[in-house]
């Protein structure tokens, strides 16, 4: 999502600088009315979330000295390093593998160990759990085969750890590997010519080249980390996502959890500030014309065993132990008389606010995206701007802002659908606004003009030329909603009515009272349901590219 | 007669099923200029990463300085066969200044300073030193790379479309210099171009190829006056044709 902000700015600000598509006036109240309604619903609880917590004044201090805020950014940002390291160690090895040498079965791996994204973070720590727990299968197997009777602790720090890197460290992958495809070929075949073997020259010219894309995939795995809920929550391990909930559900202090949420928010935003710092640097080496050829290909030679065996390994632990796992406890779920009936309603209730959000948000998002492509004036990148601030905020401090906002001033929304609808539109609006931006962008506005001179109005024109043709941007949007809202667990947990429960909410509490035959299923039925949309994007990107040319 | 630095023999190179180069023998004296020309597509590039070691042949023997660098059964990584390149983007590592970037290639422990004085004063940017890639514009990047590939003293420098990048204007003169440059290092010089004027002007001898195999090598007189195929006149220049017999 990140990747396509970014896509659509640059794109955004190529139009300008051919100069149609922008204009700087002040936009027809149609387009700012709602643009303004929707970026002040979503600063109004994050507004009161620091008021809120300010207003606590000196005692604030007192309050964060008192849980041990120290010890829980301590542990943040450990974990935040070591699945940051851990990551790398994966992917560095796994992307050079696959863009440089002669790997059998190079695009395959290159395919399969992108895959572990798509799985939640806290389906990902079910079945650590459910494998590796005092109760877990590896120690039933093993205490039955060896009476062993001890395992290393999963709970805490090595399951986060091990968890979180199973399910991001392919986002430092698809970016190592995107630079790796991009450096120039010449660059390591003049250092080859130099006198320096492949080892050295990897070292020397490959490595510093991939230095902005390291940065870049780290910040976003570590942004990833300080984020996740699912993982930690069901792992035990107090990082500020968990302290804060705790804090809410345990001892119903308010003030605390909105304490520890700011600290979080200033992490996050941090962090947020140096990955756009990087990414505008962008690569040292932008490489002029050139027929493209693929670089040169290194032999492995008997060395191709142990890459083949390191590349089986991270796709064994990472995507098909996870996935026999997840079948084996589905299947004695099943046949323990588990009531499918529950998760089959868990999986209503799930498409249900799903599909609803994969209404609402692109059509929310359609104003915004009119305004950011269209006019470029200030007030027009402020609003744009605004409704970016949602994406900087972790899901759980929004699910908290927006409780407490509801509890105090809106009680007829408190805990309805609403109110869990609102939480998705904050979260989700610009994953809404990128597609339906690019669209915007490639209608070239004398196709409007031509429908103006044919004697069609603004409203007109609007309906019948530029609606239909954004179109498909809108639909990507929606398939992008409808496939994190089902996923996206802490801003469901907290502001769901009493006892309305989706896939990802029955997963996380039949795994965190270990309960695993019944969260199979549902982790089962929401892996399944969420690669729906994923495949009908990935097919209607085919489709059109296949019109293209 | 002086030494022979690159030797090529029955060199063939196919993707598939489809031949990029077939039967090519071909001799480079030590110290002089060949100019390989031709229609893109005919293998001359191909032919370039043969010698330099960047791809494998699939029949013939590839000799760089006496030693056999490739044969059947035989293969000699890039590193270790003393031929310089310079790309036609140049391929500065752009992490590196100007002084790092020519010192790349030469052994740790030996003078390597003076080497790297010695090659900027050679390509006149002595005060270059500390200067980052992308601040030069393409003429000096184009000479930062030459000097870089000269600087460890390769038995053959390879050129691919060295002066496609510049400007029409500008080429005239920097051909002239870059020819200069070379003369005075006592380079052997292999490059590739398909622009007929710079081949003949640049080359002791020019090899003219089409389709993956070598038409013609000779003089660049003797190219233009006693062209050996229709497609050597036909390339070389404006050329009237008769058709007839011999009887």
């Amino acid at each position: 999502m990140v990747v396509m902000r970014g896509e659509a700015s640059r794109l955004k600000a190529k139009s300008v600088s051919i100069g149609w598509g922008a204009h700087d006036s002040l936009p027809p109240a149609v387009i700012w009315m709602p643009v303004l309604l929707v970026s002040l619903a979503i600063l109004l609880p994050q507004v009161y979330l620091v008021l809120r917590a300010l207003g606590a004044g000196t005692e604030i201090w007192a309050l964060l000295f008192r849980i041990r805020t120290l010890a829980i950014l301590g542990r943040t940002v450990i974990l935040m390093t070591g699945v940051t390291a851990f990551s790398l160690a994966i992917s560095l090895p796994l992307a050079w593998l696959t863009t440089r040498t002669d790997l059998p079965l190079r695009r395959l791996w290159s395919v399969i160990t992108t895959l572990p994204l798509v799985i939640p973070s806290y389906v990902a720590g079910f079945i650590i759990i459910a494998a590796l727990s005092p109760r877990g299968m590896l120690k039933q197997l093993l205490a039955g085969a060896f009476g062993l009777e001890r395992l290393p602790e999963i709970y805490g720090f090595s399951g986060a750890l091990l968890t979180i890197t199973v399910v991001s460290y392919s986002y430092l992958l698809l970016a190592l590997q995107a630079s790796l495809r991009g450096i120039h070929p010449s660059l390591e075949e003049t250092s080859r010519s130099l006198g320096h073997g492949s080892w050295a020259t990897f070292l020397r010219i490959t490595l510093p080249q991939l230095r902005p894309a390291i940065a870049a995939g780290a910040l976003l795995v570590s942004l990833y980390t300080i984020r996740d809920f699912g993982a930690v929550s069901l792992m035990r391990y107090e990082t500020f996502t968990w302290a804060i909930y705790l804090q809410y559900r345990t001892s119903f202090d308010r003030m605390g959890a909105a304490a520890l949420s700011l600290v979080l928010v200033v992490l996050s935003v941090f962090i947020l500030l140096v990955e756009a710092r990087t990414r505008g640097r962008g690569r040292y080496h932008r490489s002029t014309g050139g027929v493209f050829r693929p670089p040169m290909q290194i032999r492995l030679g008997r060395w191709r065993w142990l890459a083949l065996g390191f590349c089986s390994s991270v796709v064994l632990i990472t995507l098909i132990m996870p996935m026999s796992i997840l079948g084996y406890w589905a299947i004695r779920g099943i046949s323990a008389g588990e009531p499918l009936i529950l998760a089959w309603n868990y999986a209503l209730n799930s498409v249900y606010v799903s599909g609803l959000a994969a209404i609402i948000i692109p059509l929310a998002a359609l104003p915004v995206a009119f305004l950011a492509v269209r006019y470029s004036g200030l007030v027009g990148r402020l609003l744009d701007r605004a409704t970016y601030l949602g994406s900087a905020l972790p899901g759980i401090v929004i699910a908290l802002a927006l409780v407490f906002f509801s509890a105090n001033y809106a009680t007829a929304i408190y805990q309805t659908l609403a109110i869990l609808l609102f939480a998705y539109l904050i979260l989700f609006l610009p994953q809404a606004v990128g597609p339906a931006r690019l669209s915007l962008l490639q209608i070239n506005p004398r196709i409007e003009e031509a429908a103006h001179s044919l004697g069609r109005n603004a409203r007109q024109t609007l309906l019948t030329v530029t609606l239909p043709l954004v179109r498909p941007g809108v639909f990507t949007g929606a398939a992008m909603v409808f496939l994190t809202t089902m996923k996206e667990l802490p801003a469901t947990l907290l502001p769901s009515p009493i006892g309305f429960r989706t896939l990802a909410t029955s997963v996380w509490s039949a795994t965190s009272e270990a309960f695993f035959a019944r969260a199979a299923v549902p982790a089962l039925l929401l892996i399944i349901l969420s690669s729906i949309p994923m495949a009908l994007l990935v097919i209607r990107e085919r489709q059109e590219g296949r019109e293209r040319t | 007669m002086s030494r022979i630095a690159v030797r090529c023999k029955e060199l063939s190179r196919s993707y598939g099923t489809t031949a990029a180069l077939s039967g090519i023998n071909l001799e480079v004296e030590e110290g002089s200029f060949l100019a390989l020309l031709g229609p893109s597509g005919c293998g001359k590039t191909t032919l370039l990463r043969l010698i330099a070691g960047f791809e494998r042949p699939n029949g013939g023997v590839v000799e760089v300085g006496g030693k056999t660098v490739a044969a059947p059964g035989l293969f000699v990584f890039p590193e270790r066969r003393k031929v310089g390149i310079v790309f036609q983007d140049y391929a500065l590592f752009p992490h590196l200044n100007v002084g790092d970037n020519i010192a790349y290639g030469l052994i740790r422990g030996t003078d390597r300073k003076e080497r790297v004085e010695e090659m900027l004063s050679l390509v006149r940017m002595k005060n270059y030193n500390s200067r980052m890639p992308h601040e030069l514009s393409g003429g000096e990047q184009q000479r930062v790379a030459i000097a870089r590939a000269l600087a460890p003293g390769p038995e053959v420098l390879l050129l691919d479309e060295p002066f496609s990048n510049l400007d029409a204007d500008l080429r005239t003169r920097i051909r002239s210099e870059v020819k200069g440059i070379l003369a005075c290092a006592g380079a052997t010089v292999i490059f590739v171009t398909h622009d007929q004027e710079e081949a003949l002007f640049m080359g002791d001898r020019v090899g003219v190829m089409n389709s993956g195999k070598l038409e013609q090598l000779d003089t660049p007189e003797a190219i233009f006056h006693t062209p050996a195929t229709t497609f050597v006149a036909r390339f070389i220049g404006t050329t009237d044709f008769l058709d007839g017999k011999t009887e």
